[in-house]
């Protein structure tokens, strides 16, 4: 009885296996690819998010965490994200992006590309400007962008600290 | 079984239908598309994939719309009303290529800081041609009537 149940049980467990993982491959493929970075970061090599950490490739002093990345939860007209900075300010690690309410129509990792664009801006309107813009990324998901600035970038986008 | 089926129909359906296209617009705050006289586009990248077609789809899409085109020249100062216009595309192959992703934007001259975008994606399941991404991500950028229609 038992070994007629694992008979049973077996093919049905592979192909349960198999297609679970078949099937999340194609959504990945359909749903989860989206590689438009913004013109900016262009032919930059992009930073792994996997690999990268508090120490590098940047040594990131203010709001940097070994376990969660960027701390400092900050809003900037409708999209919060968080941000962690070097010790000058001059580089900015900002990650998890997202839409409060109806802050736009999108619904996928473009909303990094967003945030970058109103960082920029913002920096801009405070006499900083963006340098180096490095896309960070976990495989084919856009998680954020590393922003060189030829100045405090950090202090300006503090000033946008919201309660998390 | 029976849970199985239901799971892989769900699966398959999501897959399907659910992702199969999808259309985005940023614009950004106190920006206004109506002071657009002329946009400049950056002549197409001979090493990317169908770069010239795509990008004369877009031109005669804007010309349609009455704009002024160029060839960008990024030594040159731009005036009033000239806008930088980007076209992002991403080709993804699954047996054989199609346009994955299109992403138009439009940005000011001298700081590149955008003005408003547009992201056009489509899954392997619909292919639409060079054409309909091009037009569909328009619409979109310029927030045309029928493109809202078609989103509800």
């Amino acid at each position: 009885m038992t070994n007629n149940l694992l008979r049973k049980r077996t093919p049905l467990s592979a192909l349960w296996t198999h297609g679970t993982i078949g099937l999340t491959a194609l959504f990945l493929v359909a749903c989860g690819t989206v590689t438009a970075i913004v013109p900016d970061a262009e032919g930059v090599e992009h930073i792994s998010a996997i690999g990268m950490g508090c120490k590098k490739p940047y040594e990131l002093t203010q709001d940097c965490s070994g376990l969660s990345g960027a701390k400092r939860l900050v809003e900037i007209s409708g999209f919060q994200f968080k941000i962690a900075g070097s010790s000058d300010g001059s580089i900015v690690l900002m990650m998890g992006a997202k839409p409060t309410s109806d802050a736009w129509s999108g619904k996928s990792a473009e909303t990094a590309n967003v945030a970058y664009e109103l960082t920029k801006k913002l920096l801009a309107e405070n006499g900083v400007s963006v340098v180096k813009a490095e896309p960070v990324s976990s495989g084919a998901m856009l998680a954020g962008y590393v922003i060189t600035a030829d100045g405090d970038a950090y202090t300006v986008l503090s000033k946008m600290t919201v309660e998390d | 079984m029976t849970a199985l089926r239901i799971t892989l129909i769900a699966c398959i359906s999501l897959v399907a239908l659910g992702c199969t296209s999808n259309v985005s617009r940023f614009q950004m705050p106190d920006s206004d598309l109506g002071d657009i006289v002329a946009l400049h586009i950056d002549p197409p990248d001979s090493e990317e994939r169908n770069a010239e077609e795509l990008r004369s789809f877009v031109v005669a899409n804007l010309k349609r719309r009455g704009y002024q085109v160029q060839t960008r020249d990024s030594s040159a100062t731009l005036g009033d009303g000239e806008y930088i216009f980007d076209i992002a595309a991403d080709w993804h192959w699954d047996i054989t290529w199609y346009l994955l992703e299109l992403r138009v934007a439009i940005y000011e001259p001298g700081n590149n800081i955008l003005v408003a975008q547009a992201q056009s994606q489509q899954s392997s399941l619909v292919r639409k041609s060079i054409e309909e991404v091009v037009e569909r991500a328009m619409a979109t950028l310029f927030n045309d009537p029928e493109e809202k229609e078609e989103d509800k």
